[in-house]
């Protein structure tokens, strides 16, 4: 199956100078990173808080431009088009395939604007509707997310944090998308507001047929919604599994590390569990030579120190890890011992 | 969970009134704040007094009458009993006589309690013209005898009438400040815009010349540029050549707030949001940024007017502002620079007094406005 849409080997760099005739200081938020989601997919991007996932989110809608690489999206009965390539106009008609649902939901919708006003201004800008058509489009799309119509003369301000999300999400999904990019869509909700959005997002999903790209930090929640999982670090994808074979057997240390952090409900089984992990992310303008992960991998030797590991194939899953055949890592599920095993002296 | 399965309380809020909108929000708030209530209303009454100065004064500002200098208050009264003894009511001013002060060998005018000039509303006068188009021949009050004086804030080194100068007064340097917060807000809002929104080596720049601007010390530098104008100008031209030398200090205030919302707002999500829907910059700005920040300049542009008018003041105080024959609360007060002066005629110090209320009442309803202005407190 061909991708909808790919990202090669795309990097963003971040310069700034501090003060007038301060030292130049480059930050790479992204790091030749390649991924790419299947039609229908659920793709998630995870990883600490600075590993990129928003950047890339970014760089995909071209929020932002990149710095290296190419975004290419291939809409169905069109020939592909590259997304990185295009000036601000020509990029405008691919707005209406790949949309956005954002984080905080206090701060992604205009105070100053009614509820239906928001929701209609894709449909406004690119002058799909008027009217009476226009108030129908929107109010189908605000009752699909469960949002009355009655309440489109309304301000955000009179919702709550979940209702302002789903007004959000109409918002992305007015224009009828392809693909939605949701950047953290959940993470600023309460955990039973959580489970209604994600359940709603699934059930559009089927509906209009889209492709999501989920950006997270939150491993439970991508293993309830995504197909995929993409691991970052530090810019840098370091794993590129399905969420079953990530969870159950990781490939990279740093994804063990990441597993390991999620919440056991069994007070005994988190006892018994091991704290292996260690050190701060490092500040992404001293970014490590090698492995951008031997500062903080409990297996690291001179090789990682000093070469950086490429994006390879093991198994059913992509792993920049050296030692990724060999490495016996923990899942979410088992007890697995930690070990490594030596395929050669 | 599907949309219909969605629980309806939880949907809809109660208890939210419905549909109110941002300045809705805004006045509610803003009558919270009782000052700036009452402060909006003096506002509006000294706008009402400068809009209509020709009508509400009794005298021309130039009108002058050599035989009653430095005539004291006389004070404006409503009741009386008449010869029979019995009560009348009307309004009335009382006469002056003059007494020779003997130590300061100087003819010094008192209220005269024996003899009464009674004032009349809406009494006839020569032809004069409203806001210089609308010809009337009507002031809200006035002596209803020709010749009889009617001081009732007192009377200058001519003998020309306080209030009537003072009203007159109050036109000039409230348009003064006026004028030159809608120049300086002209300037503010596009520099201060373009530095925000764009940011970059442009947004520096701009930043080095309103920081170097606003490190000049501005009385000197006010000095100079009117110092500077040429002599043979009319009165009306000085006028506009003062307001644009004070709004060229005034702007980089507004341009610094402007620059401010701006900056804080190109990161909001909504605005990315907007960016993504495929808006214009045009769209972006009018649309999705102005409003966020209206309010903002609203409140900062009522906060900037007191400045002007005080600068104006201060300049017409020196000397250096306007000049006679206009007249402004500054060149009121010019009257009131020598001691001896204060002392035979401390009412000519009563512009000041304006001048005082006047910046309050501005300053409050600023602050009033700066705080309803953000109605979510965000």
């Amino acid at each position: 199956m061909t991708a909808l849409l790919s990202v090669e080997n795309v990097s963003k760099t971040f310069s700034f100078r501090s003060g007038w005739f301060g030292p130049l200081t480059t930050l790479d938020a992204l790091c030749d990173v390649t991924l790419s989601v299947a039609p229908g997919e659920t793709l998630a991007v995870v990883g600490e808080s600075g590993c990129g996932k928003t950047t890339l989110g970014r760089s995909i809608v071209r929020a932002q431009p990149v710095t290296a690489g190419k975004v290419t999206y291939r809409p169905p009965g069109h020939d592909p088009v590259e997304l990185t390539a295009l000036d601000k106009r020509a990029m405008k008609p691919w707005r209406r395939d790949i949309r956005m649902i954002f984080q905080d939901p206090m701060s992604s919708l205009n105070p100053h604007m009614r509820v239906f006003d928001i929701v209609a201004e894709p449909l406004r800008i690119h002058r799909l509707a008027r009217g009476q058509e226009l108030e129908e489009r929107v109010a189908g799309v605000l009752e699909k997310v469960g949002i009355p119509r009655d309440a489109m003369g309304r301000y955000p301000h009179a919702f709550s944090g979940g209702q302002r999300q789903r007004i959000g999400i109409a918002r992305a999904l007015v224009l009828d998308p392809k693909l939605v990019i949701a950047d953290e869509a959940v993470s600023a909700l309460d955990v039973s507001i959580q489970a209604q959005v994600l359940n709603l997002l699934e059930d559009l999903k089927d509906e209009f047929g889209l492709t999501y790209i989920f950006i997270s930090h939150d491993l439970g929640v991508v293993n309830y919604i995504a197909d995929r999982v993409v691991v970052m670090y530090l810019g840098h994808v370091v794993e590129n599994a399905p969420t079953e074979a990530l969870f159950e057997r990781p490939r990279h240390p740093y994804t063990e590390i990441l597993l390991e952090a999620l919440p056991i409900a069994d007070p005994a089984r988190r006892m018994r569990r091991a704290k292996t992990v260690r050190g701060e992310i490092p500040y992404l303008g001293s970014r490590p030579t090698g492995c951008p992960f031997h500062t903080r991998c409990r297996f690291a030797e001179d090789r990682c120190r000093t070469e950086k590991p490429a994006l390879r194939k093991v198994g059913e899953t992509e792993v920049a890890c050296h030692f990724a055949e060999t490495l016996e890592l923990k899942g979410a599920y088992g007890d697995a011992p930690a070990t490594r095993t030596f395929a050669k002296a | 969970m599907t949309a219909e399965t969605l629980p309806r309380e939880h949907v809809l809020p109660e208890a939210v009134p419905v549909r109110e909108s941002q300045a809705g929000l805004m006045w509610r708030r803003f009558r919270q704040h009782r000052l700036a209530v009452w402060s909006l209303w003096i506002v509006a009454a000294f706008y009402f007094v400068a809009l209509f100065a020709e009508f509400l004064a009794p005298f021309e500002p130039s009108a002058y009458n050599p035989r009653y200098t430095y005539a004291a208050p006389q004070g404006l009264h409503f009741s009386y009993t008449d010869e029979e003894g019995s009560w009348r009511f009307g309004p009335y001013v009382y006469g002056y006589k003059v007494e020779i002060d003997q130590a300061a060998m100087r003819r010094t005018f008192v209220v005269d309690k024996e003899v009464r000039h009674p004032v009349g509303f809406f009494v006839e006068t020569k032809p004069y013209h409203l806001l210089g188009i609308i010809p009337m021949n009507v002031k809200l009050f006035g002596p209803t005898e020709p010749r009889a004086p009617l001081y009732i804030l007192g009377a200058d080194r001519l003998g020309r009438d306080l209030l009537s100068r003072l009203i007159h007064g109050t036109r000039i340097s409230l348009s003064i400040g006026l004028i030159g917060v809608v120049l300086s807000l002209f300037f503010g809002v596009i520099i201060g815009g373009f530095s925000g929104y764009y940011g970059g080596w442009f947004d520096s720049v701009v930043q080095r010349v309103i920081e170097f601007i606003r490190s000049l010390p501005t009385i000197p530098l006010w000095l100079g540029l009117a110092a500077a104008l040429p002599r043979d100008w009319s009165s009306l031209q000085i006028y506009f050549a003062i307001t644009v030398i004070l709004s060229l200090i005034g702007w980089t205030e507004l341009a610094r707030v402007v620059r401010g919302r701006f900056l804080a707002l190109r990161t909001e999500d909504f605005v990315t949001a907007a960016r993504l829907d495929g808006a214009s910059d045009w769209r972006v700005i009018t649309r999705h940024m102005v409003p966020n920040f209206m309010s903002h300049i609203i409140a900062a542009t009522t906060l900037a007017i007191p400045g002007m008018i005080l600068a104006e003041t201060a300049l017409s105080f020196l000397g250096l502002g306007l000049q006679a024959p206009i007249v402004s609360w500054g060149t009121l007060l010019q009257e009131a620079q020598n001691i001896r002066t204060l002392a035979s005629a401390p009412w000519l110090l009563l512009p000041g007094v304006a001048v005082v209320v006047a910046i309050l009442a501005l300053n409050f309803l600023g602050d009033g406005l700066r705080d309803a202005a953000d109605p979510y407190g965000r």
